[in-house]
């Protein structure tokens, strides 16, 4: 396997790619009793749309159907579930979909050998029935209805509309009733054909493990199956628009007080200029300088009694898009909202200040070190930093290479982007506390 | 766990080197009651953000950074009635760090702020008091907004109104209400003056790093064991419905139930396995059968207050389905007193062997359980798996038979609203 080791950090990261195409990564972690193991495909509930490389044909999947497909891949033969062999093992799994993977994990403290086989076994052998798609629909649909009634969730979806006329991330992950009534046997089966191929997919797991050891176990595994060469299917983008799909919506839910969200759609070919990791630490050094704890800002809000403690900023960054969010609940929505836009449009560059920069920076590479302590935090790093095509604990290197140059170049950026907003109102006044 | 008294204040330590953090901890041990848990929310917000060399957020949060955001927090955990308030601070560990006074000028950050707050005249600012009093109070408002939170808080609100799970952990508005600034300068003087404390290190640290760090506190130490209560066995005499109507899309069904087994019960270990055959694996026999038999609901949970000795069920469920899940989760409970799956239990000692172990993959849950061991149970991660390794199905059995079901809460809306 390929070594590198990072001295600051005192880690290393193993990787290789398998004959059949199987990317794996291996972050040993010394007297840790604990292994996590993730094995992922870059498949996501953004990427319903494909094209056939030889036949040109078009290809579309219901919205939901790569969780769907997430949910499906427990079902084994004879009526079995993958998750009750986990346990047998002494081993806790799950699964999560996101925008852009799905990822299949496992935690176990012994019987790695075992755990991680299966692991790959399960996630590559398909066993999907008419009776228990059915079944699982009504699950999934419970799960739609669940976050209906969160009023984040129903935030972070209308504030995607309003910034995306076309972009698969105005859609839930879970997908809709609608859709999610649509998903039958043909089409996980076809999703994990194109999709679960070795060639599309990932496996990382950090913790107690033994390098050689483990490659081998994955390679015996490995070396054991059939596959067909991986279908050339691409994943077909929509083009979007830089403008903003609606500049504000809103809409009732039964709360006690407002939710307000504001987004900045910024144009995602920034990244040509800079590391897409670089982007992100820069996009979290402006916030933090204009809105973090250790700003003005943050003390006027309060002031004026605009946020609460759930108020919370962030930038979405990826090669295909990107945006700013800030939400908070608040007594008063609309003087929440305008005080972003002011500060958006009429900010000045010298809010951005130098000390502040360099405390900032102290702050994430200190925050970073001590991540190394969990076990999750790194391999969820490292999956994130591979999908965005980066070294993730050569992390802090890309950030003390930032300046405050790059610093004021995109916070121009963002001042000249489009926004829009959201607010939800309650419906009736609350009854209880 | 190295056990040393420092200044009069006993002291705890783990040496461990696989860390890249090192985290010290004061833990204040008072009575757990409403009043209390709102002071320490309101002090730990005030505590560790201003200072009085650091008077505003924004100061004291420059210093956070410029010390590689090494931040401190206050929070509290109740066992039964004493109520533990634990001041943590977490650095990254000195050796990864580039600046010689890192570890001195972290030490005298926390020392600092903890005992020279932001005061005039002795009494904490009126302003920050304000402002905490008015935050806390939108958070409890806003309770009302998760649901499946709300219906839980529902339920022991009727279930229990006077019992010591009634006790909300994030206030309540009556009890914010009364509270003034001169209560909360009080509190924060019976905390460093006249409660009884503890102090725990954790980490890649050194002897004399430990003693340096505590060279600067000053507390008294006194007997911090537990207080045993003979909290009196309910049995339900009837079943109590409860029903709530909200635009909700979907119901939220809580059950519950009365369990009569508290911490030092000769069935603690038997009941949280019980707990874990239930729910907390996806083996379970709830969600084996409420979710992937009968598709009611995605997520089904129970929780166990063992100081409160009371059972909780949750689900997310369409209102038609409620008595139809009641009924499955009845008889599964019923089913237990006579038959228990072997495989199943052992797949639950599994999943706990495997829990205490994992705990020492992670320095916050260390100190959390050593606190706890040192408050309640008395045994380390060993003793502990033995003890687990030696439930049967027999005393599964028994545990069944001693769950009673008490109150019914469903919130629920009409899905087409």
């Amino acid at each position: 396997m390929n070594k590198v080791y990072y001295p600051r950090l005192n880690e290393a990261l193993y990787s290789t790619v398998l004959k059949n195409g199987l990317k794996v990564y291996m972050v040993p972690k010394a007297d840790f009793q604990k292994t996590y193991c993730v094995f992922k495909t870059d498949f996501g509930s953004i990427h319903t749309n494909f094209i056939h490389r030889d036949t040109n044909e078009k290809i579309s999947f219901p919205q939901g159907t790569a969780h769907f497909l997430e949910h499906q891949m427990f079902a084994m033969e004879k009526n079995k579930d993958a998750g009750d062999y986990f346990a047998s093992l002494g081993a806790d799994s799950n699964a999560y979909t996101s925008y852009d993977e799905t990822a299949y994990t496992v935690t176990c403290t012994k019987k790695q050998k075992e755990v991680i086989q299966f692991l790959l076994d399960f996630v590559q052998k398909p066993c999907f029935t008419a009776q228990g798609i059915a079944k699982e629909k009504k699950i999934i649909l419970q799960e739609y209805l669940m976050y209906q009634d969160k009023p984040n969730n129903r935030l972070h979806y209308d504030l995607m509309n309003n910034l995306y006329w076309n972009d698969p991330l105005k859609e839930e992950i879970v997908g809709n009733e609608e859709s999610i009534k649509k998903i039958n046997k043909k089409i996980l089966l076809q999703a994990h054909q194109f999709l679960y191929h070795p060639q599309n997919m990932t496996l990382l797991i950090v913790g107690h493990l033994h390098v050689e050891e483990t490659l081998q176990w994955i390679m015996d595994n490995q070396n054991g199956k059939q596959f067909s060469p991986c279908p050339p299917v691409d994943i077909k983008t929509p083009i979007e628009l830089l403008s903003i799909h609606k500049e504000f919506n809103q809409f009732e839910m039964d709360i006690f007080s407002p939710y307000v969200a504001y987004g900045i759609k910024i144009n995602p070919h920034l990244y040509k200029k800079f590391n897409i990791i670089k982007i992100d630490y820069i996009m979290k050094i402006i916030l933090e300088q204009l809105f973090g704890s250790s700003s003005d800002t943050y003390q006027e809000l309060l002031d004026q009694d605009l946020i609460s403690k759930r108020f919370r900023y962030y930038a979405h960054i990826t090669n295909n898009s990107m945006y700013i969010a800030m939400q908070s609940d608040s007594k008063h929505p609309e003087q929440l909202l305008n005080y972003f836009e002011n500060k958006f449009l009429n900010g000045r560059r010298d809010e951005l200040q130098e000390a502040n920069f360099t405390r900032i920076k102290k702050g994430i590479i200190g925050s970073f070190i001590k991540s190394m302590d969990d076990v999750e935090t790194i391999t969820h790093g490292i999956l994130d930093a591979l999908t965005l095509n980066c070294d993730y604990f050569n992390s802090l290197d890309i950030l003390e290479s930032i300046t405050m140059e790059d610093i004021l170049l995109v916070y121009d950026v963002i001042k000249n982007s489009p926004h829009t907003k959201v607010i939800i109102n309650p419906k009736k006044v609350a009854k209880k506390e | 766990m190295n056990r040393q008294m420092i200044n009069n204040l006993e002291v705890n330590t783990l040496f461990i080197n696989k860390f890249k953090t090192i985290s010290f901890a004061i833990v204040f041990f008072s009575e757990y009651t409403q009043k209390n848990i709102v002071l320490n929310r309101i002090l730990g917000q005030i505590l560790s953000t201003t200072s009085r060399n650091y008077p505003t957020k924004k100061e004291f949060s420059n210093r956070v950074y410029e010390l590689y955001h090494t931040y401190f927090s206050m929070f509290s955990r109740n066992y039964d009635e004493t109520l533990m308030s634990v001041l943590l601070v977490t650095m990254v560990n000195p050796t990864l760090i580039q600046e010689e006074n890192y570890f001195d000028d972290v030490k005298e950050f926390f020392w600092q702020s903890i005992l020279q707050p932001n005061r005039i005249d002795g009494s904490f600012s009126q302003k920050d008091f304000n402002e905490e009093k008015k935050l806390m109070l939108t958070s409890i408002e806003n309770m009302y907004n998760n649901k499946e939170s709300y219906a839980y808080h529902r339920l022991i609100e009727e279930m229990a109104p006077n019992e010591i799970i009634n006790i909300k952990p994030y206030g309540t508005k009556e009890v914010l209400n009364e509270i003034s600034l001169s209560e909360l300068t009080d509190y924060y003087h019976y905390l460093f003056t006249d409660c009884n404390c503890k102090g725990y290190a954790i980490g890649d640290i050194t002897d004399e790093m430990v003693n340096s760090f505590f060279a600067s506190c000053s507390f008294s130490t006194k007997n911090t064991d537990m207080k045993l209560y003979a909290h009196p066995t309910f049995l339900p005499k009837e079943i109590h419905y409860i029903e709530e109507k909200q635009d909700v899309k979907q119901g939220k069904l809580v059950l519950g139930y009365r369990t009569n087994i508290h911490y030092f019960h000769q069935y603690y270990f038997p009941m949280v396995l019980f707990d874990l055959m239930l729910t907390g694996m996806t083996t379970s026999s709830l969600f084996k059968v409420v979710r992937e038999q009968y598709g009611l609901a995605y997520s089904i949970h129970s929780t166990v207050q063992y100081d409160a000795k009371i059972l909780t069920i949750q689900a997310g469920i369409e209102e038609e389905n409620k008595d139809k899940t009641v009924n499955i989760i009845q008889k599964i409970i019923q089913d237990y007193q006579n038959n228990v799956d072997e495989k199943l239990l052992q797949m639950a000692k599994d999943t706990l062997i495997s829990y205490y172990t994992e705990t020492n993959d992670d320095c916050q849950s260390l100190l959390l359980f050593q606190i706890r061991t040192d408050l309640i149970k008395k045994m380390n991660i060993d003793e502990i798996i033995a003890a687990v390794n030696t439930v049967n199905t027999q005393q599964i059995k028994e545990v069944a038979k001693m769950i009673f079901l008490d109150t019914i809460y469903f919130l629920y809306g009409d899905k087409n609203e």
